[in-house]
């Protein structure tokens, strides 16, 4: 396993709820920002400027050092074409690379069976969240799904007392030996084994896990923690996803987007710094997205949905920058109200499968498109 | 269609209406009751949801059509002192001090008129000063507070500390008797009036808790057959009338009253979708149905930022349903301005009608 | 006092026919019979309906509660854990299995809400009428894009699943038959409604747009004329193929695992006697769903089925939720249970597509195996439970137990739940390790319940429980 260690990890930061585009990577020069923002505009003294055109808002000052670093890449207007403005389907198209009908498989279910076509590994893939999300579902394809502690993680987890769940997942274990030609109930088996086995191998994460770097208290940063324990174990996961929101701002904005993004760039922050620190980050880069963008011009207290967004994707091997431009903010360029898109999401899908995971995109993906070269 | 309800001697002019669904900020989240302060502000209690997002108090200036402003909020989602679980019943005493229930904690919070948490008060059970989902508020005269005790099918007296003072009703049909009561309100000589909701009346006690009459019985409103269900439990909508007339005096899961200072008497129908009107003897006058033919100040402001809604209410071939009430849980009147304000619950808004005093019998040949 | 075998047929019917009952409850319907609890599932309105304005009480979210979850799963999970009528109740599911519409893109459970109560109102009724009443939903419209079907441009989409997915199964018609299906439905379709911006959303309702239908000349499944749509769904009930096609989705829901739909033109039915029964009594009724319900409970091939069919996420988590009790009104949490399902694979109101949900060892992947039996075991680890509460007092009022006692009870309790040899060893031999549990003072009453719930967490965790 120590082998495995070193092959190139995705994490995947979902941003639920459709991220405000235009208060995250602020065009604060641009007076039709000014224009449309006129209640949930930010402030230009509470702006960290990159240059004279953009900036982030001052709660995402842990992101803003890794973009000093170099090692952030802006995606600027990502979408696609005739984006639906509603959060499940377009959820949906990003999950299943489908934007004209209703898709079955997702995309990252998609490179896990490429990764382990024989389910050699039950944790090639760990979610951290209560429910397997759809970009990794694929039938038949194996993921670890962590809904609560990692520390807790297993079968019947009430059962606490230490010699008392020893003996029952030892019991558990032998209830579920193979039977022999027995169809479904030896598929029962094996599955029940390797859930078994997934809980078992997980388990040794928290115990090996030393650290000193101290997460902030929220539920973004312990999945974050979460991930790094495993990773940090080197049982040979590539593919981790973990979310946080709803960023569904549509009314009292400002305070709701301030602590979303406070808690996802100090949780952020203190990752990166535990992979640094263990010698561990080289062969990890964090793709983070929303469903989509929102509406330009505010409703007197948030933002509704909207079309085009940024999309971000850091790590030590990525090539800092900005990618793409952003959508033009005049009204006779905007679509229903909306920032046109005028890169598609699947085209940094693609160059983090050919170029990161190694894999070819086109039958992930669904089609050939542009890949921003934000990669080393 | 009309603005103007006329009937009985008695004129109601749709005035406007406050709000937009938002579960933070400038609207409401399923609004329950609300309660008039010193000031003429307005507090208005919102349920939220089960996303844990919603629940809160709102305190609103009022004024003109379009002077609303959102002073505060406060009673939002969570555990402790000043936090909300099941946030319903609300009212204002002579200090200006707010008592919020809290269905779910089954605890009365007190704060202050800004907002700040003074105290709170109350514990589950069903004994002398136990609550069992508290509901509707109402303070009296001595800043007593009136509590429906709805779980245990009682009101009880509380003092502003909540030390228990009396209790009147219990579980039944008869007189004086209560099914799951919701909200409450008091007239002048601090007669009681109370929604009782599965018995589908209301209740007139007398200060002391006696039983003075009752209005309404149940019934649902006749719906035409070509009707359009704005949901799948109504209101109903229709270009022809229903084939029956409507019977007076039908209430289907009364939520709440107010009475005004002629004594009329003012009850949210709220599973017919009207608000009730009937005079102090508790004869029927007419009903309200909701007419928000005009978009709100901050409703205005979400269409104004989504071009695609704009487009999509020019093509709309019948806007009726928006205009009516869904569900209206909660009605008051105030005094001051002849205003009768409707929790326009499902509909995330406040409707405001007035009371017309000056009005003129119309001319026919304007 | 009914006998075992008795108890245990009655478990198997509630289990099917409903989301299990309690065993008071069995006892009672034990007592009044088999065939009259049959007739009484299948006239539902002897017992009242659920009260959905005790659920707007307490949480007016959940009438209109758009796009977003969890909303519209708490309506519909206080439906399937609150109702009397559970039959009702389950064909309502029965026919979301089969008309699989999804929020994914319907993007508004007020809507999805909306045709589950279709379901719940004429699940029983008459096939022919349900699907004219799916052809006219225009959350099914929407789904399937019947609004873009135009006598100028027709799209397929709602033509071709009607034939293959929703009456007939591949391989009954042609494609020139879905294409004229098609035709005929143009100008079906749905007024504009009112956006859901400022004050929340509005319903659609059906539209009918004459100047928008292709009123030309149709041949479809050898009938020809000026075919209209209503026309098409009147052809389909004549072909037996669609008798049984809806008869084999009634065998794979309440009898035993079928494969999954795509595969029937395929590979034969599991039963084919019983599938002509079903078949036979659905044409000679004109189409009327109870008559086949009546035969297929009271016959000996459903009798015999017991734990043929791997349960549901739905039917674990609202069996579990109804056993263990104290859910009759949407307390805060309920948002979470009801996305329990979701967890194990089976987003309600959600289904991955048009093709509904896979069932039968398709449900089981890893992590979807640890939900179901987490979830499971941490109900009946609550001992705050009303239900889990009750099961413990009936244990109680056995006396001391000995170790096989405890797993006999258990078993007994739970279900009865038959397993395997193998099985009631491991449980066996874990009750020894606790001994003998007696209940004659406080500490031992409370260490005996303690090791009765890690009984039965231990026994929802078999492979056995996983069926029903």
């Amino acid at each position: 396993m120590a082998t495995a260690q070193k092959d190139p990890v995705l994490v995947v930061l979902q941003l639920t709820g459709g991220n405000d585009y235009l208060n995250t990577v602020i065009p604060y020069n641009n007076p039709l920002y000014q224009d449309n923002r006129k209640a949930v505009g930010i402030p230009e003294g509470q702006i960290l400027a990159f240059d004279n055109e953009y900036g982030f808002p001052s709660y995402l000052a842990p992101l803003k050092k890794i973009w000093d670093e170099n090692k952030l890449a802006i995606m600027h207007g990502v979408g696609y074409l005739d984006s639906p403005r509603s959060h499940f389907r377009s959820m949906d198209i990003w999950h299943t690379c489908e934007a004209d009908k209703v898709g079955t498989e997702g995309w990252l279910g998609r490179v896990i069976r490429e990764f382990d076509p024989k389910k050699e590994n039950v944790v090639t893939a760990v979610s951290f969240g209560p429910c397997l999300f759809r970009a990794l579902a694929v039938p038949g394809v194996p993921v670890a799904c962590v809904a609560g502690s990692l520390e807790r993680y297993g079968f019947l987890p009430n059962i606490q007392e230490p010699t008392q769940r020893q003996q029952v997942l030892e019991r558990f274990s032998r209830m579920y030996q193979p039977i022999e030609g027995s169809g479904v109930m030896e598929y029962l088996g094996t599955t029940g084994l390797d859930s078994l086995k997934g809980a078992d191998i997980l388990k040794v994460a928290p115990a090996r896990y030393k650290s000193d770097v101290k997460y902030p208290n929220t539920s973004i940063a312990s999945k974050l923690r979460g991930i790094a324990q495993v990773h940090l174990a080197g049982l040979g996961s590539r593919i981790f996803y973990c979310d946080h929101g709803s960023f569904d701002s549509h009314a009292g904005q400002n305070p709701l987007h301030a602590k979303l993004w406070t808690d996802v760039s100090e949780g952020l922050d203190a990752f990166m710094t535990d992979l640094r620190q263990h010698d561990a980050a080289e062969n990890v880069i964090v793709l983070m997205f929303s469903e989509f963008g929102r509406r330009v011009r505010d409703n007197g207290s948030g933002t509704d949905h909207g079309a085009a967004g940024a999309t971000f994707v850091l790590g030590d091997r990525v090539k800092g920058g900005h990618y793409g431009e952003y959508p033009s903010l005049a009204a006779e360029r905007l679509v229903q109200g909306d920032l046109n898109p005028s890169m598609d999401f699947r085209g940094i899908y693609s160059t983090i499968l050919d170029k990161w995971l190694k894999i070819d995109p086109v039958a992930i993906v669904n089609g050939t498109y542009e890949q921003p070269a934000f990669l080393h | 269609m009309p603005l103007t309800t006329v009937s009985n001697g008695r004129t109601y002019d749709w005035s406007y209406a406050i709000g937009r669904a938002a579960a933070t900020g400038t609207g409401f989240n399923y609004p329950q009751t609300m309660c008039l302060g010193n000031d003429g502000d307005i507090f208005v209690a919102n349920r939220g949801n089960e996303n844990n997002f919603g629940q809160r108090v709102n305190r609103l200036k009022l004024g003109a059509p379009g002077d609303e402003e959102l002073l505060a909020e406060f009673f939002t989602w969570g555990e402790g002192d000043g936090k909300s679980q099941w946030p319903f019943g609300v009212a204002v005493d002579s200090l200006n001090n707010v008592y919020v229930s809290d269905e779910w904690t089954n605890a009365i919070s007190v704060f202050h008129g800004n907002g700040t948490f003074i105290r709170k008060w109350g514990r589950a059970g069903s004994g002398d000063g136990e609550l069992l989902r508290p509901a509707g508020l109402a303070c009296d005269k001595d800043d007593n507070v009136i509590v429906v005790d709805s779980g245990n099918n009682r009101l009880q007296v509380f003092t502003g500390e909540g030390k228990f003072l009396a209790k009147y009703g219990k579980a039944g049909s008869g007189d004086g008797e209560f099914n799951q009561p919701w909200g409450i309100t008091l007239d002048t000589a601090g007669n009681i009036y109370v929604a009782d909701w599965k018995n589908h009346r209301i209740q007139k006690l007398s200060s002391d808790g006696t039983f003075l009459m009752k209005i309404g019985e149940y019934g649902t409103v006749p719906v035409a057959s070509d009707a359009f269900a704005v949901t799948y439990l109504g209101p109903h909508v229709s270009t022809t009338p229903p084939a029956e007339y409507p019977k007076a005096g039908l209430l289907n899961h009364p939520t709440d009253v107010a009475v005004d200072s002629d004594g009329d008497i003012y009850i949210a129908d709220w599973g017919n979708h009207r608000i009730s009107i009937f005079d102090a003897r508790g004869r029927p006058l007419t009903n309200l149905m909701g007419d928000a033919q005009v978009m709100s100040k901050w409703g205005q402001q979400s269409i104004d930022a989504n071009p695609d809604m704009m487009k999509a209410l020019r093509r709309v071939r019948n806007l009726e349903p928006q205009w009516r009430f869904c569900f209206p849980t909660a009605v008051d009147f105030n005094p001051k301005t002849d205003e009768i304000i409707i929790a326009d619950s499902q509909r995330n808004r406040l409707q405001i009608y007035r009371k017309v005093r000056d009005y003129v019998d119309f001319q026919a040949n304007l | 006092m009914a006998n075992h075998d008795n108890i245990a047929l009655m478990a198997h019917l509630m289990r099917r026919a409903g989301f299990g009952a309690s065993r008071d409850e069995l006892e009672a319907r034990a007592a009044k019979g088999y065939e009259a609890t049959v007739e009484e599932l299948l006239n539902p309105e002897s017992q009242p309906p659920v009260d959905p304005y005790e659920l707007l009480r307490y949480q007016p979210a959940a009438l209109l509660p758009g796009g977003q979850p969890p909303m519209g799963n708490v309506n519909y999970m206080y439906y399937l854990v609150t109702t009397k009528r559970p039959l009702e109740e389950k064909m309502a599911l029965f026919w979301h299995h089969v008309f699989a519409t999804g929020n994914s893109k319907v993007d508004n459970y007020d809507q999805l809400l909306e045709q589950i109560e279709i379901f719940r109102n004429n699940g029983m009724g008459n096939y022919r009428d349900l699907l004219l009443k799916m052809a006219r939903n225009p959350t099914m419209i929407f789904w399937l894009d019947n609004n873009q079907n135009h006598g100028s441009a027709v799209n397929e989409n709602w033509g071709r699943e009607l034939l293959e997915l929703f009456s007939l199964g591949a391989g009954n018609y042609t494609e020139t038959d879905v294409r004229e299906a098609s035709r005929a439905f143009t100008g079906w379709t749905f007024e504009t409604k009112i956006p859901r911006l400022p004050y929340g959303r509005f319903p659609w309702k059906f539209e009918y747009r004459p100047e928008d239908h292709d009123d030309g000349v149709k041949e479809f499944l050898g009938h020809r004329g000026h075919l209209n749509g209503e026309d098409i769904i009147d052809i389909v009930v004549q072909q037996p193929a669609c008798a049984r096609f809806i008869c084999r989705h009634l065998y794979n829901f309440f009898v035993a695992d079928e494969p999954q739909v795509p595969a029937w033109s395929l590979e034969p039915p599991r039963d084919p006697e019983a599938l002509d029964a079903m078949a036979k009594t659905l044409r000679e009724s004109n189409y009327e769903i109870r008559p086949v319900l009546r035969m297929l409970f009271n016959s000996d091939f459903f009798k015999n089925a017991r734990n043929k069919h791997l349960k549901s996420p739905a039917e674990v988590v609202v069996g579990t939720l109804r056993l263990v009790g104290g859910y009759d009104i949407p307390k805060p949490g309920y948002g979470e249970l009801s996305m329990q399902p979701s967890y194990m694979g089976q987003d309600l109101l959600n289904p991955p597509s048009v093709e509904g949900w896979h069932t039968g060892s398709e449900w089981i992947n890893s992590g979807s195996l640890m939900a179901r039996i987490n979830f499971v075991a941490e109900q009946l680890g609550n001992q705050s439970l009303p239900g889990v509460r009750a099961i413990i007092e009936r244990l109680k009022a056995k006396g001391t137990l000995a170790p096989d006692q405890l797993v006999s009870e258990c078993l007994d309790l739970l279900g009865p739940v038959e397993v395997r040899p193998e099985t009631r060893t491991e449980l066996t031999d874990q009750a020894k390790q606790w001994g003998q549990l007696s209940w004659d003072s406080n500490p031992n009453a409370q260490t005996a319940a303690k090791r009765a719930t890690e009984m039965m967490q231990l026994i929802v965790a078999t492979r056995e429980y996983q069926f029903a």
